[in-house]
């Protein structure tokens, strides 16, 4: 059964729904904001797992600032993330591809006619497999896209390994996750149940392949990076032709880390919004 | 469990002036108990770290009870600004509000499963809800959070690495001066071991004693607020909970239960097998 609640800014007329939209794989939680006559709309991508909730914050800032400024947004919750249906067990890059998919079409449904896509990390990969059928107009804003897509696990294998020590027990838990992965059929990274099919998953995507030739506008933010060294992806974009706004924005920050306080967004979150409302503005 | 079988209603509701985000699981096949599940302050949404919250709520439903999770303030999708929690502050109204909409919508008969700074302000808040049957809190803070017991018990190396960050921009921030006035008391008042003359804690088990209100308490054994939680019992609060006719129940679990909202499916297993007996074990009409 789906249901929707809806409720209406009196000062600014923006409509926010929470809505569930249907997939072969359950309902999927979902966030839109609707600002009076608005037919641009921003999909945001997440990331997943502890990325989820590190992200969170930012990404409802987001929603929130851009519909301030008369864009639509659309925000969801992966099958089996948060607080849609569905069973981790089940997860890959392309079940999460096509939930933004399903999220995109429920968009569309709602009136929306000009879109820009935002994707974090691993939402990174489903924001360009998304924007990649789409026309070249379709402006694409990522935040740490990775060049190794296991890195993203491995990464969290790190920080459970500190926060284990920080606790004051051994430092070496699932030093080999794959491992673990392979005899027990699940690892356990700070906490969450990662499964061999999104590992699999994982091991056989390029971003770039994801993305697409089509040069469009593409935003790339990166948390922390070293001045003057290398982004491959960045190079890449840059030689196939992408118009690429890219910087870095200084926040120090482990992967899949969250804490009690409010994530540090310094001016990440401004100058996203002020893009993305460029691009979505200036796009045919 | 089969998580598509729990029908989920998506619902926006008013606390003063502002809209809260809630999701209200529906029970198969209810047995007349609504449970409401007040977590502790994080950005995360409602559906918890590791969706933790989700998890509970659809195995609550599965066992008869309703349940109900919301966003705080400042939060996945209601309104408002973020704030840590304060002990000083709990979100009492935020409870009032969920427990009042539970009741105009039907679902009057409420226990409430909270964790952390959210089982702080629903005992806090207890007085002033009606309808309340149980109240099981996970690691409820008592009269110190982390942060304070973390300086009380921090050695020089914490203090130095700690002054060393200090900025002018920070201390213009009223906020940055209020967190360190409280971890510089939290120090001062372990080095001169002179406890606590808040008892807040104490006094609102007292009430819902009083009211006959079944309570289950659950800490880790190695988690921070546990100390605490002992030293309110050795101060007066052991005996009003063996008092007749109290019906209060302490478990002391063998493990951290982890500081980060419970995300581990093991913390969230070891939740699941103590509170679903104890819910089961509720008188079934309110005395």
């Amino acid at each position: 059964m789906t249901n929707t609640a809806v409720r209406v800014d009196a000062v600014t007329g923006v409509e926010e729904r929470l809505e569930h939209v249907a997939t072969p794989r359950g309902l999927l939680y979902s966030w839109t904001a609707r600002p009076p006559q608005a037919k641009s709309c921003v999909l945001v991508c997440s990331s997943v797992f502890g990325d989820f909730v590190a992200n969170y914050h930012r990404e409802r800032l987001i929603g929130r600032l851009l519909a301030s400024q008369g864009h639509g947004v659309v925000r969801f919750h992966y099958s089996g993330e948060g607080n849609s249906q569905g069973n981790r067990r089940d997860m890959t890059l392309a079940t999460l591809c096509d939930d933004a998919q399903a999220v995109l079409d429920h968009a569309e449904s709602l009136g929306f006619s000009k879109f820009a896509v935002l994707g974090t990390r691993v939402g990174a990969f489903v924001a360009a497999a998304t924007v990649s059928a789409l026309p070249s107009s379709v402006p694409l804003a990522i935040w740490e896209p990775l060049s190794d897509p296991l890195r993203f696990l491995a990464e969290a294998q790190r920080a459970n390994r500190m926060s284990r020590a920080a606790q004051g027990g051994a430092g070496n838990g699932a030093a080999n996750w794959r491992q673990e992965l392979e005899q027990q059929g699940v690892v356990h990274l700070l906490g969450y149940d990662v499964y061999p099919a999104m590992v699999e998953s994982l091991e056989r995507v390029d971003f770039l392949t994801m993305l697409g030739t089509l040069p469009r506008e593409v935003m790339l933010a990166r948390f922390t990076a070293k001045e003057g060294a290398p982004d491959p992806i960045r190079d890449a974009l840059v030689d196939r032709g992408f118009s690429i706004h890219s910087d870095s924005y200084g926040l120090a920050e482990s992967w899949w880390f969250h804490s009690e306080r409010a994530p540090e967004h310094n001016s990440l979150v401004g100058a996203t919004v002020d893009w993305l409302s460029t691009a979505l503005s200036e796009s045919a | 469990m089969n998580e598509l079988a729990v029908e989920e209603r998506l619902v926006f509701f008013q606390c003063g002036s502002l809209s809260l985000a809630g999701i209200l699981a529906v029970a198969n096949r209810p047995n007349g108990r609504t449970i409401l599940l007040p977590w502790g302050t994080s950005t995360a949404p409602s559906s918890g770290v590791n969706g933790v919250r989700t998890h509970l709520a659809r195995t609550f439903a599965e066992e008869g009870f309703h349940s109900f999770r919301f966003d705080y303030p400042g939060v996945g999708e209601s309104e408002g600004d973020y704030h840590v929690g304060e002990m000083s502050a709990p979100l009492t109204e935020e409870v009032e509000a969920a427990c009042r909409w539970l009741t105009d919508e039907g679902f009057g008969r409420i226990v409430i499963v909270a964790n952390c700074f959210g089982g702080w302000s629903s005992l806090m808040a207890a007085p002033k809800l009606s309808g309340l049957e149980g109240m099981a809190l996970v690691n409820p803070p008592v009269r110190r959070d982390h942060k304070q017991i973390q300086a009380g018990g921090a050695g020089w190396r914490w203090w130095v690495k700690r002054l060393k960050r200090i900025r002018l921009k920070k201390l213009r921030s009223a906020e940055y001066r209020d967190r360190s006035r409280k971890v510089l008391a939290a120090k001062g008042s372990s080095i001169t071991r002179t406890g606590s003359h808040d008892h807040r804690f104490s006094s609102a088990v007292g009430h819902l004693i009083d009211r006959r209100i079944p309570l289950l308490f659950i800490y880790g054994a190695d988690h921070d607020f546990r100390p605490d939680f002992e030293s309110e019992l050795e101060s007066g609060l052991r005996s009003a909970i063996e008092r007749e006719g109290s019906s209060v129940q302490v478990d002391i679990v063998p493990d951290r239960l982890d500081a980060r909202g419970l995300a581990s499916l093991e913390a969230q297993a070891l939740l699941v097998n103590e509170v679903v007996p104890w819910l089961h074990r509720l008188p079934s009409s309110p005395s």
